[in-house]
């Protein structure tokens, strides 16, 4: 829970995390740690992984390489600011590549260009859910 | 093998193998006949408040954490919400869009946004308005709450959150610089032209040639927050 409080986390943000999510307190502070630096090394602030972590807890339990596998995907369709994408919607880093996959492959088939598929997740990060 | 039979039940409901997998490692801690009853239970559960299978599978894949909560607590979370001041069927949609609020706490974590929105000086009605339009409010943490309508404030435009509160979906970021930018091209946002900020990426690029990283990147929104107000300090 150490690098909880170091992002800045009040006590009550972390009781709200833990009462959302009891079995973050099973992870050790190694593995939140490499989490959260995922989320640094897409140029997420504390502010953003404040945010994230206080949306979706559930992030912190997450496989390193499922959400590598996301982000490598994000970037593949040329989402540039994947840091302001998951800060809008947190619960996007549930979601794994092969959603992400699906998700545009239903768009095309439906007659969309690439382009605007992209601009409109960008625009609206919920919209892969409403779908 | 109760494994496989899981397995079936979930493919017959709806998921795909790749679903299935996902769900399944996050209760790897659980019994599989334990989680088995659980899963069945809940669908039902959730079927019978409303929700369809397609609806379900969608909300389990954005939030595995579904099958974690008791039918207790479901059947609960949706008698506290309506307590809040909505009907039965906003509670379901707004359920539907927002899984993640059968793990709120209703006192510590809805109740206190409600409370920290009331003293922004939005009225209760104009609340449970936004957070009907915009369910994921409730997930947002209050610090980004006040951050985005303190901007919108200092713009004079945070009354039409009320009416418009999907606009809380964009990053302080992006819409401080589009912001930075007009005022620089002679355009004061204002009530009669808010949607200027708001304009999809493709639309901003082809009228004004430049994409959103640029723009963040030239109109960096930390570099005017102040961490000691919390408030903006040149815009």
């Amino acid at each position: 829970m150490k690098e909880l409080y170091n992002l800045g986390l009040s006590e009550i943000d972390i009781k709200n995390i833990i009462e959302t999510y009891p079995e973050i307190k099973d992870l050790t502070d190694e593995e939140i740690a490499k989490n959260i630096e995922i989320l640094k090394n897409i140029n997420c602030n504390d502010k953003h992984i404040r945010n994230i972590l206080i949306a979706n807890p559930y992030y912190l339990n997450r496989s390193i390489n499922d959400i590598k596998s996301l982000i490598m995907k994000l970037k593949e369709i040329n989402i540039v600011n994947i840091n302001l994408l998951f800060d809008s919607n947190p619960f996007l880093l549930n979601r794994d590549s092969y959603e992400i996959d699906e998700y545009i492959k239903k768009e095309l088939e439906e007659g969309k260009k690439l382009e605007i598929i992209v601009d409109e997740l960008e625009s609206n990060p919920y919209i892969i859910d409403e779908k | 093998m109760i494994v496989d039979e899981l397995k079936r039940y979930m493919l017959e409901y709806g998921f795909n193998n790749e679903d299935i997998n996902k769900i399944l490692a996050v209760y790897t801690f659980k019994e599989n006949e334990i989680l088995f009853f659980n899963i069945k239970k809940i669908n039902t559960l959730l079927e019978t408040l409303g929700y369809t299978q397609n609806d379900i599978v969608k909300m389990a894949k954005r939030f595995p954490l579904l099958y974690s909560y008791s039918m207790k607590n479901i059947k609960q979370k949706i008698k506290d919400m309506q307590k809040l001041g909505y009907s039965y069927n906003d509670v379901i949609k707004i359920i539907k869009q927002l899984p993640a609020i059968y793990g709120y706490s209703i006192e510590e974590n809805i109740k206190q946004k409600i409370k920290d929105m009331l003293e922004l000086g939005y009225s209760y009605n104009d609340i449970i308005k936004m957070t009907k339009q915009l369910p994921s409010i409730y997930s947002y943490s209050i610090e980004n709450i006040k951050q985005k309508i303190e901007l919108y404030r200092l713009m004079n435009i945070s009354h039409i959150l009320v009416e418009k509160a999907t606009y809380l979906m964009q990053s302080c970021e992006l819409s401080f610089a589009r912001y930075m930018f007009y005022k620089n091209k002679g355009i004061i946002i204002d009530e009669n032209n808010y949607p200027k900020l708001f304009i999809d990426q493709l639309k901003f690029k082809r009228l004004y040639g430049i994409d959103n990283k640029t723009l963040i990147q030239m109109y960096n929104y930390d570099e005017y927050f102040s961490k000691e107000k919390n408030v903006l300090i040149k815009i």
